[in-house]
């Protein structure tokens, strides 16, 4: 057959190496193996076409393309008036409501699953760049101590001759950062005792986690990032712990290695509020990094991970690394610590140097001082006074440790704080007798860390 | 392990001393340096008296 005005009425298929123009044909299912071009089609039933080429077509409904290794190419402009849905439901353009949902990467850096995009970092200090009160510090053993802001040494349990040193590093930080923590051994290699472990910790303020608060309810899941690396490498814990009317701890476990490595680890949301009897000021969550720990321990080890249990007692996942603690110098990296709302980690969020320190001058400030007066006998405490003003406020009344007394006249050189206040403090240098008195004092802490 | 001494402070009964660094620790339990005094007077230990 080679050439016809109209068909109809078939009622079995032509089939064969045919040449076939028509003007219209009406079908009800057309199969196509060849080569075919069409300039109106109206088919109300299933049409299948192996090659197909379509030009003046208006509309298409209940269209399935497939068969090639580039199944639809579209040359012009191309328009979906409903829900374009992208792989198996990962990716959705919904142009009713303006929204793309199922996007977690864009140039390779990861976008948020929630929350806003400026401030994500529930800890201060995560790079490491603040240390007002010294940059490193060894011996350090059995009591807590503060080396770098906000981040600090702690312990549990009691450690014989062993001690660690903690220290601000530079040369080998990781790409993007100018610091990094280093706990490193000291003292006498041995191994852990029993029930003990050294962590590197942070407490947050109630009042800087209500972004991972669920309103009453309970918290959000969130996703803790940080960078880290080991000269003892294996696995260790890393533990949360909400505090409130009843605390709860979350303990989890990474694989340290001697390269920088990036960890994230998502938190699940669970039903207590960060703090959820606390005051705004209050300490609504603590991070343990476990360096060094009795793992095995019956008060501090645990088997219960990535849950959330009832009492925070097993900070140190039992199959905590053990050789950290009796391998002499054995080294501790850690830098770009980050929480944040969501199961998304995003990069870490570089803060200019001069807010992260305003930020960290909330818990601890530094400051000089000084005054003159009167006294009117010995030992007055309160003759000759000074004031002291702290910016920001501070997250509560500190403690100060003053400095020592560097000029002066008719001074004791004891020095006491009056009236201390979030706000500020009045101080006097004792009187060693009557008479005119001043003095001069030089550098000197408030600290309000938890 | 540091042994902590403490003195308490003559003002109001608002401070108290920590002898080891002479820091002024305000009487406020949400104080860490405070909690740790507070602990250690539970462990049985007696601050020395303010100067009079």
């Amino acid at each position: 057959m080679s050439r016809a005005s109209r068909l109809s009425g078939f009622t079995t298929a032509i089939s064969g190496d045919t040449d076939l123009n028509v003007g219209i044909v009406t079908a009800k299912q057309i199969n196509i193996d060849q080569s075919f071009t069409f300039t109106n089609i109206n088919v109300t039933g299933v049409a299948t076409a192996n090659n197909l080429n379509v030009t003046g077509v208006s509309t298409l409904s209940n269209v399935v393309v497939g068969g090639a290794t580039t199944e639809l190419v579209v040359t012009g402009d191309a328009r979906v008036t409903g829900i374009l849905t992208v792989g198996t439901s990962s990716l959705t353009l919904n142009g009713d409501s303006s929204t793309i949902t199922g996007i977690t990467t864009i140039n390779n850096i990861s976008i948020a699953s929630s929350g806003t995009y400026s401030n994500r970092n529930v800890f201060d200090n995560g790079a490491m760049k603040i240390a007002q009160r010294r940059t490193s510090e060894s011996g350090l053993s059995n009591n807590a101590k503060f080396i770098f802001d906000r981040w600090s040494y702690r312990r549990s349990g009691s450690w014989g001759s062993n001690s660690f040193t903690m220290s601000q590093e530079t040369v080998g930080a990781p790409p993007e950062f100018l610091f990094y923590m280093r706990v490193q051994q000291s003292g006498t290699a041995a191994a852990v005792p029993s029930d003990t472990a050294v962590y590197v910790s942070q407490g947050v303020e109630k009042s800087n986690m209500s972004t991972l608060s669920d309103g009453t309810t309970g918290t959000k899941e969130c996703v803790i990032s940080w960078y880290a690396r080991g000269s003892r490498p294996g696995t260790y814990s890393l533990c949360v712990v909400k505090r409130g009317d009843t605390s709860e701890s979350y303990t989890t476990t990474y694989s340290l290695t001697t390269d920088w490595q990036r960890f994230t680890k998502v938190i699940p949301a669970s039903l207590k509020q960060w703090g959820d009897t606390l005051t705004s000021s209050g300490k609504a969550m603590d991070v343990y990094f476990t360096v060094a720990g009795d793992g095995s321990s019956s008060g501090i080890g645990t088997d219960t991970l990535n849950s959330w249990t009832g009492v925070p007692v097993g900070l140190v996942a039992n199959t905590q690394e053990e050789s950290f603690a009796s391998t002499s110098s054995a080294t501790f990296d850690i830098t770009g610590i980050q929480l944040e709302l969501g199961n998304q980690a995003t990069p870490f969020e570089h803060l200019p140097h001069a807010i992260e320190l305003e930020r960290c001058r909330r818990y601890c400030q530094h400051f000089t001082c000084g005054g003159s007066g009167t006294a009117t006998g010995a030992n007055q405490t309160q003759s000759a006074q000074g004031t002291v003003n702290y910016t920001p406020e501070m997250r509560d009344v500190p403690t100060i440790t003053f400095g020592t007394i560097t000029s002066g006249t008719n001074n004791t050189g004891n020095i006491s704080a009056f009236v201390p206040r979030k706000t500020g403090h009045v101080c006097g240098a004792q009187a060693s007798s009557s008479g005119r008195q001043f003095w001069a004092v030089g550098l000197s802490t408030a600290s309000a860390e938890f | 392990m540091e042994q902590l001494n403490y003195k308490l402070c003559p003002e109001q009964n608002k401070t108290v001393i920590r002898l080891n660094d002479y820091a002024s620790i305000p009487m406020n339990e949400l104080n860490r340096d405070y909690q740790e005094y507070l602990e250690w007077v539970a462990e049985g230990n007696t601050p020395e008296p303010a100067d009079s």
